[in-house]
């Protein structure tokens, strides 16, 4: 039996988009959906209630740093992570291997897993996929990750397929060690690097294994955006129609348009949390760094269309005399930023059911870049599925 | 606005249970104001605020957190008021000038200023300064300006101490007296005497002569003033202020003065003394403390206190606010103010239904188990 149910809503007629509903066991989640990303069992200065009042429905939690802290056998003790952060809704956590790769100075990849040495002692452990899964296991999640072999996105040559052969070897082992199948889902994930034919082929392979969701991995680390929509584009056009399709770590604005059009279902990214740190909001037209004295008499609200508490509450002169000083205001701009991915996702998905999609694409796009200077990616990439700017 | 006291004598002690009213807020005293920097409180959303049942309608903030940032020129380009612009529309605020967030730099004031610490440096404030930042501020109660000095100051600079906030009270009231925007901001004089019993008295003396709305009590929450020459010197200074005008003491839950012992002699400075508002906020818990960095919270997965109501108790354990602490997570602040607020809350909301029942003597023994 499997604890997740897939139903395509609704399909945009003109491009690749969908609307699905995908039932978890904690809570159904309706995508496209944009995932928070809340590393240490919370998110950043929020509570779980205040992520709930936004109304995601679903929140990414990190198993990197939830495994070596508070670490599997609490995790275990609480109930899960759920119940440990007091999180109703539905979590997905990632394998972990990602953020080592990317934390660790020492992390080292052979056939057995990850290598890497302890940040808390002289340790050298290893991450091997069973691991992975078993602290997964102990957390909890509706949705865990294989462990992948990730390279970097603008890495060249042979290790980019032999990492792609060893993310399916490594996906087998996951498949084999998960132990909650009934309660946890995993996803497997598509590799391959910017090679067409090796993405295609690790498709092919995945796919035999029927996991209740796929993931497509190793982009967003900086490589050229006329090929990463096409690495998308083309995973998304080979993967079953029935089964959600997570694009891991994109979630500028633009970018969850634009990839929604080419069929993707599910995003994560820190990039709303971590800009609103930095003091920067985000808007419709871009963004505001609230940190610039051009906002220090500028008494409207950051946007006065959005329902947030911020945008309810305060000015931007306001926010801008208190920036610098208090954390409190980078938890309103982490509520504000959140609302807006939030409201985004929301307007995408009801654009897709009435089948005003392609339409609400040019509206988005013409609000970011008033004066049409669109990126040629995102131009080429939404031509591609019979949108033109 | 007005002030309704009752004094209870209860054997010899002299308790006072009041009611502050404006507009149609009210609040009750022996209270508590909560304390905000730059308007917020620190940590807290609002939405985490509004969690909180019996919050005082009326929010404390000091001077040296808004001279700088917003400013007045700022607040005076927004024109609608402190308490409009850090978005506690529906009530009001209250500013101090004394600053208790640290030792008071007393040397740096002047005859004719005090100097206000920010981030960035000094600031000298005049008492025209300061009653035109008050002016745009709005505030429905504000302090006189005032030069604090610490119980271990010399007899003669605390006279002098004195002596300048009462011609500092006076500057303010003229003033005031000059400008009807002012007319709906209540004025307190601030007391002074740093630790000498001779001064305190001359200070409330003079300054009860004066048409002021309360009184605040300044200095006690110096590094320098122990809880001893707080309780010898609190009964000898407010016996010299009129009964039915209300009194305020700052920073009296200095984290200087130990916690656990904290809670029951705050409870007899109420008692014997009979002040009308403290203010405090802090980052433990009020009655005994939970240090909640240690290892033991670490699979504790029971409330931070049973049967407390507050948000944070309802909805998460000691594990996770223990996993947060040792972290460093933001969310380990927020919810430690939210629970400590709520108990102080809660702590002055006990010793006024104590009051009003006559079961002071029970509350007591409670709190000194
Ligand atoms: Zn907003
Ligand atoms: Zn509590």
């Amino acid at each position: 039996s499997r604890a997740l149910s897939f139903k395509l809503v609704a399909e945009c007629s003109t491009s690749k988009a969908r609307a699905c509903l995908i039932t978890l066991p904690k809570c159904s989640v309706e995508s496209p959906v944009f995932m928070p990303v809340g590393t240490k069992g919370t998110m950043k200065g929020l509570t779980s209630k205040q992520l709930e009042d936004i109304g995601f429905q679903i929140i990414l939690g990190n198993t990197y740093h939830l495994g070596t802290n508070p670490g599997p056998e609490l995790m275990e003790k609480a109930n899960g992570l759920h119940d440990f952060m007091n999180w109703k809704r539905s979590i997905l956590t990632d394998s972990g291997g990602y953020q080592m790769v990317s934390l660790l100075d020492l992390a080292e990849i052979t056939e057995e897993g990850v290598k890497f040495a302890s940040p808390y002692s002289d340790d050298m452990l290893l991450l091997t996929p069973e691991r992975s899964i078993e602290i997964q296991n102990s957390i909890g999640a509706d949705i865990i990750m294989q462990l992948d072999d990730v390279v970097a996105s603008t890495t060249e040559g042979p290790r980019v397929e032999e990492a792609m052969h060893r993310t399916i070897r490594w996906l087998d082992r996951c498949i084999t060690a998960h132990k909650n199948m009934h309660c946890q889902n995993l996803f497997c994930i598509v590799q391959g690097g910017l090679d067409m034919d090796l993405r295609r082929k690790c498709v092919e392979e995945i796919v035999k294994r029927d996991t209740p969701g796929i993931a497509i991995g190793g982009l967003s680390g900086g490589e050229d955006k006329q090929v990463f929509w096409k690495v998308v584009d083309l995973c998304t056009s080979l993967l079953p129609k029935n089964k959600p399709r997570y694009l891991m770590g994109v979630g500028y604005a633009v970018d969850l348009v634009v990839c929604s059009a080419l069929g993707v279902d599910m995003y994560d990214c820190v990039y709303p949390t971590r800009t609103a740190r930095f003091g920067t909001a985000l808007v419709p037209w871009g963004q505001l760094r609230l940190k610039q004295s051009q906002y220090s008499m500028d008494f409207d609200p950051i946007d006065k269309n959005c329902p947030c508490l911020t945008c309810k509450t305060y000015t931007r002169a306001y926010l801008n005399s208190i920036i610098k000083q208090e954390t409190v205001a980078c938890h309103l701009l982490s509520i504000h930023n959140l609302t807006y991915q939030k409201q985004l996702m929301e307007s995408i998905r009801k654009n897709i059911i009435q089948n005003t999609f392609p339409q609400f694409v040019k509206d988005f796009m013409k609000e970011m870049f008033p004066d049409g200077n669109y990126p040629q990616w995102a131009v080429d990439a939404l031509a591609s599925v019979n949108i033109q700017l | 606005m007005n002030f309704k006291v009752r004094v209870i004598d209860l054997a010899g002690s002299c308790c006072r249970l009041g009611a502050l009213q404006f507009g149609t807020k009210v609040v009750e005293t022996p209270g508590c104001l909560i304390y905000n920097r730059s308007g917020v409180v620190p940590h807290l959303t609002p939405d985490i605020l509004e969690t909180l049942d019996n919050v005082p309608p009326i929010m404390h903030t000091p001077l040296a957190s808004i001279i700088e940032e917003p400013g007045l020129i700022k607040l005076r380009g927004y024109g609608k008021g402190l308490a409009s612009f850090i978005g506690y529309k529906d009530n009001s605020v209250y500013i101090s000038a004394s600053d208790y967030q640290g030792e008071a730099m007393y040397q740096y004031n002047e005859n004719k200023s005090i100097s206000v610490w920010t981030k960035t440096g000094r600031t000298k404030v005049t008492p025209d300064d300061y009653s035109k930042f008050v002016e745009v501020c709005r505030p429905s109660w504000y302090q006189s300006l005032c030069d604090t000095v610490p119980a271990n100051a010399s007899i003669k600079r605390t006279r002098k101490s004195v002596d300048r906030t009462l011609e500092f009270l006076d500057q303010c009231l003229k003033y005031r007296e000059k400008h009807d925007s002012l007319k709906t901001s209540e004025l307190w004089a601030a007391v002074e005497g740093g630790g000498l019993v001779d001064e305190r008295q001359r200070s409330a003396k003079e300054s009860a002569t004066r048409p002021v709305f309360g009184f605040t009590l300044e200095g006690f929450g110096s590094d320098q003033m122990n809880v001893e020459t707080i309780f010898e010197l609190l009964p000898l200074t407010t016996q010299n202020l009129p009964v039915e005008k209300p009194r305020l003491i700052h920073a009296i839950g200095s984290p200087t003065i130990n916690s656990l012992s904290r809670s029951s002699k705050l409870t007899e400075v109420e008692e014997e003394n009979g002040n009308d508002s403290s203010n405090d906020q802090d980052r433990t818990a009020t009655f005994s403390l939970l240090n909640l960095r240690e290892d033991r919270y670490n699979e504790d997965f029971s409330p931070l206190v049973s049967g407390c109501k507050c948000f944070v108790c309802s909805n998460h354990t000691r594990a996770y606010i223990h996993h947060l602490i040792i972290n460093n997570e933001m969310l380990g602040g927020v919810l430690l103010m939210t629970h400590n607020l709520f108990q102080y809350i809660e702590f002055f909301r006990c010793i006024r239904t104590s009051l009003k029942n006559n079961k002071w003597k029970e509350l007591r023994k409670l709190f000194d188990a």
